[in-house]
């Protein structure tokens, strides 16, 4: 589905990955963690040929390298919701909308099979009361199932999220994460995740992959997540715990 | 009232203020849903240096106009992507030299510049048949232009980096709303002037946005506030012998103003208090 083989890749001059190599199977749920500015959202812009790597070679639903932009009509993305202005004057039905006009091509307008696939991906997200409410009306966790509404429309094989739990409550963060996993299983559909917070997804991920600069670690969960390791990753002192069969992480001072 | 329509000058002026309300109002929404006011700023100030320099050289003052804007808006553009500048900073420094060349311009020519002054301040009531024709076409070009990538200009104004994602040519996109702002500013200049065709552009769209849900609401508002100020304006101008451009902008100031106060901003912030607690 996925394969990134020494890649190396950055802004202009500014190399951000370097020497990064991983694969992901059909159906697999991958998260990648790492400190700000590591370059986990650069491995989503590479895989949606956003940005082109200056060495290696990538692999993305079965387009290589140049043609990588071709996958992405079956790419859904979730960005971070601070990306969006919630004050733009849109519906959630049209936000929703908007996930079919990559697909639809330039001038052409959606028709109404979008529309109904529009109101379909609302349905499943649980927004289906929402469907003419201003975007900007909706709390931070509806919007984000809207933006994932979105993503899901043209139906996906391959699902990329950007810290989409950023910024939400941890009942909302909970909430979304049980519905991406949900949704994914249900669709057989493959996801890569990036997210500062990997205990939100332990129960959930079958690989984990640790990224600061270059792929540090990347395997199943109960292979990385090593306290020593994490340390050495985040520079503080981590603390692994296991909890009803699920590992947990803890950060700083867990004497006190 | 009636006699007024008897003249030919005031019909003119009239469709004039209805074209250019029309296009610079729904222009305008893109403008401002993107943060790019001050490009609109930046362009104007192109396209006055570009009408100094056709005077000065003694050639059609639009032609220049429409040059130096074109030319503003790509280097606008071009800098933005270079990446190494905030646009705020781009557009400050293209927007600097666009100045300083219409100072220098206006140096070099020779006596009193009455026709330059002209399309500093504008004036309505002195638009010619040939500057109504040209503003009803280019003014047709933009609005046909927006409504035919309507949904390419509302994902871009959205949310651009998932634009680019699904496949847009986001920077195009950019570029060519660029190119339809600084048309809207050409034909604008000698009705509402240089200074004031900024107004034209931003504060219908502000003034809509307080009142829309919707895109295509904050279109037609738009639309509405900038046709109106347009209109009343000019009769405004006409009956208290004041400059239309002036007139047209305190109206729009005042459509602002008005808006601010009965919009009901507080009431969708106590409403979108009110769904967050009702999420499941």
């Amino acid at each position: 589905m996925i394969s990134f083989d020494r890649v190396w890749a950055g802004y202009g001059r500014q190399v951000v990955l370097s020497d990064v190599s991983f694969a992901v199977a059909p159906g697999e749920f991958v998260v990648l963690v790492g400190p700000n500015g590591s370059g986990k959202s650069t491995v989503l812009k590479t895989i949606l040929g956003l940005i082109r790597p200056t060495r290696g070679d990538v692999q993305v639903l079965g387009y290589a390298n140049r043609e990588v932009p071709k996958a992405r009509h079956q790419i859904g993305y979730l960005p971070q919701i601070s990306q969006v202005d919630p004050k733009f004057p849109a519906t959630t039905f049209d936000v929703v909308l908007m996930g079919c006009y990559g697909q639809l091509g330039l001038v052409r307008r959606p028709g109404s099979a979008e529309r109904q696939q529009a109101v379909q991906s609302l349905e499943e997200v649980g927004l289906s009361a929402y469907l003419s409410t201003p975007f900007g009306f909706l709390s931070g966790g509806q919007r984000q199932r809207a933006l994932l509404a979105r993503a899901l429309m043209g139906a996906p094989k391959l699902l990329l999220l950007d810290e989409p739990t950023t910024a939400l409550d941890v009942s909302a963060q909970h909430d979304l994460i049980e519905l991406i996993y949900k949704l994914c299983r249900e669709r057989g559909l493959t996801v890569v995740m990036v997210t500062h917070d990997v205990n939100l997804v332990v129960g959930k991920a079958d690989k984990i992959g640790y990224i600061k600069g270059t792929m540090l670690a990347y395997d199943t969960p109960n292979k990385v997540l090593d306290p020593e390791f994490l340390s050495r990753v985040y520079g503080a002192e981590i603390l692994v715990v296991e909890h009803e069969g699920h590992k947990r992480v803890i950060v700083g001072d867990y004497h006190a | 009232m009636l006699e007024l329509w008897q003249y030919a000058f005031f019909q003119r002026a009239l469709l004039s203020a209805v074209v250019l309300g029309f296009t610079c109002s729904v222009m305008g929404v893109f403008i401002v849903l993107q943060g790019l006011s001050f490009v609109s700023a930046g362009i104007a100030h192109g396209a006055f240096a570009g009408v100094a320099l056709a005077l000065l050289l003694g050639f059609n003052p639009l032609l220049g106009a429409a040059g130096t804007a074109l030319v503003m808006a790509l280097l606008i553009g071009q800098t933005n992507r270079r990446g190494k500048l905030n646009l705020d900073a781009s557009i400050g420094i293209v927007f600097s030299a666009a100045l300083a060349l219409a100072v220098l311009f206006i140096g070099l020519m020779p006596g009193y510049t009455a026709d330059l002054m002209g399309y500093l301040f504008g004036n309505l009531l002195a638009v010619t048949t040939t500057d109504l024709w040209v503003s009803i076409v280019v003014g047709a070009v933009v609005i046909a232009t927006i409504t035919l990538f309507y949904k390419e200009f509302q994902f871009t104004a959205f949310d651009p980096v998932m634009a680019e994602a699904a496949g847009l040519p986001v920077k195009a996109l950019f570029d060519g709303l660029l190119v339809l702002v600084s048309l809207a500013i050409v034909i604008s200049l000698k009705a509402a002037g240089e200074l004031l065709v900024i107004a034209f552009i931003v504060i219908p769209a502000s003034t809509a946005w307080q009142w829309s849900n919707s895109l295509t609401q904050m279109l037609f508002l738009s639309a509405g506030f900038g046709v109106a100020a347009a209109v009343l304006g000019l009769f405004a101008s006409y009956y208290f012998d004041i400059p239309t451009g002036a007139s047209i902008v305190l109206i729009l100031i005042l459509f602002f103003a008005v808006s601010s106060i009965l919009a009901p901003q507080r009431r969708a912030v106590r409403r979108t208090k009110g769904l967050a607690a009702k999420e499941v």
